[in-house]
Parts: structure tokens; sequence; C-alpha cells
């Protein structure tokens, strides 16, 4: 069994008790779980040692089960048990109706209501997380943190000299591992570093300047606002969504198992979103290195992205994206499901399609673009460029505003239909299925086309042909500067002017 | 050994470690619990009671590891009580040990 599976069980098992008293239990086992892991005991070992949870609960219940509500002087217990800090409870602000204890039980146990405000000072580490919170400075020392209460917030605010208190303070949070509640952290100055740890509750990092971000949540959701680190900037989670808003930073990488990921108005160093079931939405994003975005069968929503490498994988989820640009090479690749690609820039566009169809609008590249698709189709327009390879197997292919020196075009059997705004070298293959290609009316080429059935039509005069029948046909149009050449199978070949 | 038997002196065992030194939850129930074999699972039901009749108190002490740790602590209360528990037992254990010795007079 493990340590969550334990606790789980424990915890049902306690369902008779109050809520404040189970959170202690289960802080007390999951103490026993760390500490034995700590000693190098499997969690499987610890589990044994302790028995079964259940029994463990009935041990507990037969202890205190019928037992009046728990005494409200537990947390000054606590902070009259350390000599080092019984000086300073004198200094804790509160009005004689809202004693220390009480408030410091309601922060405790209550976080699902009160907001904890934490400030902490500049250039300070700060880790806050539930299962274990701790605020220490660069230098590992714990800070004094005074609690005043603000309405229904309670206002945590960092006191100098630096003392153990914020340390008490974090021991109390932090005994309490499966709280459910919402960590709210506001620091409007810079800090250190910003850790973050929480199990269920929900996260909501605002207004944030740190030299490192590292946000972690295992079910909840993870919100960052006006976040700016020097350094990465790192958020997990796994059944929660995350939503990112104006975040700056080097690297930030954000990952999801099940849950969403928002990105809005992103300026990074390098980008790497991967989502797995989740969806994942990312607008506005100006990134000076690789922009990486990846998920499994969740949906891919963007506007707006600027990187020098752009890297999308996606498996079954639909891609729409909107006004992307890669200073270098914009691969995209996709294994069912359709992609919708309005508005790319890059000098190197490479696009793998499996199964899904492919939807191209305003697409300009440098040197070349790569496109296809296996069975899906591919259509677009104005594509412009040097050089254009298409390749279908089973789906066709039809682009229109085509403006490139080459168009390389392979496909089995769907048919190739392209409108050329401007006159190319062309070469086309297909196995079956029609080819149908619009020039400018200008266009000089020499032409060479076999098909094997289906018959051949050029809409230009044609001067010196040299072979002309239902089969192949070879000649020349004005000058012949460009080459146009068409194998296929069977299917008709028509080359028509504008 | 029997089990209820066992449970009876644990609460002994846990304040004569106690009147010796501080410890934290892991610590604590694993000395006891090897050296009496028991599941190291009614320990923590234990400590719970005591600490509710304020024979031993709790605070948090910093760790070298991770967060800091919740040692439990030996209450005056706790002491007296410990003495006691210490005292019967002797009794009780000299008790046993005369008629297993065959020392007691019929």
């Amino acid at each position: 069994m493990t340590k969550g599976q334990y606790l789980d069980r424990l915890s049902e098992s306690l369902l008779n008790l109050p809520e404040e008293k189970v959170q202690e239990i289960i802080a007390d086992i999951y103490a026993h779980f760390e500490d034995g892991r700590a000693a190098g005991i499997s969690e499987e070992d610890i589990a044994k040692g302790l028995g079964s949870p259940e029994e463990l609960a009935r041990e507990y219940l037969k202890t205190c089960g019928d037992e009046a509500p728990p005494r409200q002087d537990t947390a000054r217990e606590w902070v009259r048990g350390d000599r080092r800090e019984e000086a300073y409870v004198e200094e804790w602000h509160f009005s004689p109706e809202d004693a220390l204890n009480v408030a410091l039980w309601n922060i405790t146990l209550r976080l699902i209501s009160i907001t904890l405000v934490v400030d902490v000072h500049d250039g300070a580490d700060v880790m806050a997380r539930f299962d274990g919170v701790r605020f220490p400075n660069s230098d590992g020392e714990m800070p004094y943190i005074r609690f005043t209460r603000n309405g229904d917030d309670i206002l945590a605010e960092e006191i100098y000299p630096q003392t153990a208190l914020g340390g008490l303070l974090a021991g109390l949070l932090g005994t309490y591992p499966r709280l459910r509640g919402t960590l709210y952290v506001t620091l409007p100055r810079e800090i250190g570093r910003l850790i973050s740890n929480t199990t269920s509750g929900k996260q909501l990092v605002r207004h944030v300047a740190t030299t490192e971000a590292r946000l972690q949540a295992s079910s909840g959701a993870i919100e960052g606002e006006q976040l700016t680190a020097k350094g990465d900037i790192q958020v997990n989670t796994n059944s929660g969504s995350q939503r990112l808003t104006n975040v700056k930073g080097q690297q930030l990488h954000g990952s999801a198992t099940s849950g969403g990921i928002i990105g809005e108005n992103i300026h990074v160093d390098a980008l790497r979103i991967q989502a797995n079931s989740g969806a994942l939405v990312v607008t506005d994003a100006v990134v000076t290195g690789d922009v990486h975005m990846q998920t499994s069968s969740g949906a891919i929503r963007l506007s707006g992205i600027q990187g020098d490498n752009l890297t999308i994988q996606r498996n079954s989820g639909a891609l729409k994206a909107e006004s992307l640009q890669a200073k270098t090479i914009a691969r995209i690749t996709a294994t069912s499901g359709t992609s919708y690609i309005h508005g790319l820039k890059a000098e190197l566009v490479e696009i793998h399609h499996n199964s899904g169809s492919l939807s191209l609008g305003d697409v300009s590249f440098g040197v070349k673009c790569a496109l296809e698709a296996t069975s899906g189709s591919i259509q677009g327009e104005n594509i412009t460029g040097a050089e254009l390879s298409l390749r279908g197997i089973s789906g066709a292919i039809h682009l229109s505003g085509i403006a490139a020196d080459k168009v390389a075009a392979n496909a089995s059997s769907g048919g190739i239909r392209l409108h050329l705004v401007k006159d190319a070298d062309l070469s086309l293959g297909n196995a079956s299925g029609q080819v149908k290609v619009v020039m400018p009316a200008s266009a000089e080429f020499a032409y060479d086309i076999e098909t094997a059935s289906g018959g051949i039509e050029i809409g230009y005069p044609t001067k010196g042909a040299m072979e002309m029948n239902k089969r192949s046909a070879r000649g020349t149009v004005g000058g012949g500067i460009r080459s146009v050449k068409v194998r296929t199978a069977s299917g008709r070949v028509r080359i028509l002017p504008e | 050994m029997n089990a209820q038997f066992k449970k009876g002196v644990l609460e002994l065992c846990v304040l004569a470690v106690l009147s010796r030194q501080d410890c934290y939850g892991f610590e604590l129930v694993s000395r006891v619990s090897h050296s009496i074999a028991m599941s190291e699972g009614t320990v923590y039901p234990l400590l719970k009671r005591l600490r509710d009749d304020e024979l031993l108190t709790t605070y948090l002490k910093e760790s070298m590891e991770g967060p800091p740790r919740k040692y439990y602590r030996l209450t005056e209360k706790g002491n007296e009580k410990y003495r006691q528990l210490q005292e019967e037992w002797h009794t009780f254990t000299k008790g046993v040990d005369d008629i297993i010795e065959g020392r007691v007079v019929q």
C-alpha cells in the first residue's frame, strides 16, 4: 500500500471525528511515512508496520471518539512548547477576542475560506507548500512573520529581525498535508525562489517577481498572474488545470496530465508546454528561443506565437492556430484530428499529418515548406516561399494562391489541384486521381507529361510540340523558362492558364 | 506475548522513553515497537490520548531533512504518572517473579 492509499483509507475510516482531529491524525501519520522514508524504509513496509488503516482508525476512535470538541488552546500549547518562540507570542497582533490560538488554528485548518497573504522581503527565498510550509531566506534563516487580520483575510507580514517564528508557522501549516483550500501568495516585491506544492488546494500566485518559480499541484489548479522570474518557471499540475497570464522569465515549462493549460501574454526565452488529455490554449507568446507544445488527446489552440524553432506535436486532438511565427523551423506533427493553421511564417515549415485533414491559410516561408498527409487531405490558400513540397498518400491535395519557385507534389490516390499565382518549376506525381494546375496566363514553360489513362489537356498555345497524344505530351510554352513535369498512372492531367 | 498485556505496558514504555529524551513520532514509535514487538499503529493513538490527558505536550523543532518535526515531551503530570506506573510495574513484576521463582509462601 502506498502512503497515499494508506492516508486515504485512514481518513475515510475517521469520518466520524471532527475535521480538525482528522487533519491532525493524518498529519502525524503522514510525518511517520516521511520520516520512515528518510530512514530508508519503503512505503509498503511502513504501512505494514502501522497495521491496517482501519485498525489504526479504530484505535483512534477509541481514544477520542466521544470527546468534547477540540480545545482551542492547542495551538497555544504548541507555541509555548518551544521556549525559543515563547518571547514572540506577545507580538502577535490580534484583537482580544481573536486570540492567537484561535486565529492560528483557523489558518491551519480552514484555508478553504481564509486567504493567506504572504509578503516576504526582497531577496528571500519563499517556499510555500501545504505539506510542509517553510519560509527561509537565502541564508536559510526563518523570518519572523506577523499576522494581522484584515476582514476575512489574514495578512502575514515579515518582520525584522528574522526569527524562527516563521518556521513555527511553517511547521503548523506544514503539519497538515491534506488541507483542501487555497494557498494565496501575494509577493509584491522581488523575492528569491518561489516553491509551492499543494495536494488538492488551488494555488493563486499573483504579482510575484522571483528568481525562480516552481509551482506544483497534484489535484488542484494553479493560477499564475503577473509572474516574473529571472530564471525558469515550472508549473506542474496533475488533474488540475493551469492558467498562466502575463508571465516573464527564462524558460517556462508547463505540464499537466489531465488538466488543461491556458497561457496568455507570455514573454520568455524558451516555452515548453505539455498537456496529456487536457486542452492547450496559448495566446500571445513572444519567445526568443524555442517553443514546444505537445498534447496527446487534448486539443490545441494557439494564437500569436513567436519563437525561434516552433514545434507542435499532437496526437488526436484538433489544432487551431492563428498567427504563428518561427525564425527558423516550424514543425507540426499530428496523428489524427484536423489541423487548421492560418498565418504561419518560418524559414522552414514541416507539417506531418497522419489521418486528419490539414487546412492552411497565409503560409510564408523562406526556404522550404514540406506538407505531408498520410490519409487526410491537404488544402490551403496563399502559400508563399521558395520551395514547396507536398505529399499525400490517400487524401487529396488542393492548394490555391501558391507563390513559389519550385513546387513538387506527390499523391497516391487523391487528386492534385494547384493554383499558382506565380509561375514555378513543377514536378507532380500521382498514382490515381486527376491533376489540375492553373498558372498565370503569362507563364512560359517546357512541359513533359505522362498519364496511363484519362487524357491530357494543355490550355496554353504550344509551340514545337514534340509529341501529343492521350498518354503523353511534351512541348514548350513561350520561352520555356520553367519546367512542368507530370507523371500519373491514371487520371486526367490539365495545365490551364488563369 | 498477549496483545492486551502489551497494550497495558505500552503507556509505561512511551513515558519511559520520553522521560529520558524528547522524541518525534517516528523515532519514538520505532524505539518502542521494536523493543516490545508491537504494531506501530497502536502507538500513535496512545500518543494522542496521552496528549489529551496532558501527560505529554508537543512542540515543533527544525529538522535537517525537511519540514519541522512535531516533538513529544513529558509534562510534569506525565512525569508523575511515569513514576507511579513504574512503581506499579516493579511491584507487579516482582510479584510475578516471586511466583515464578517459587519465592511465594503458599
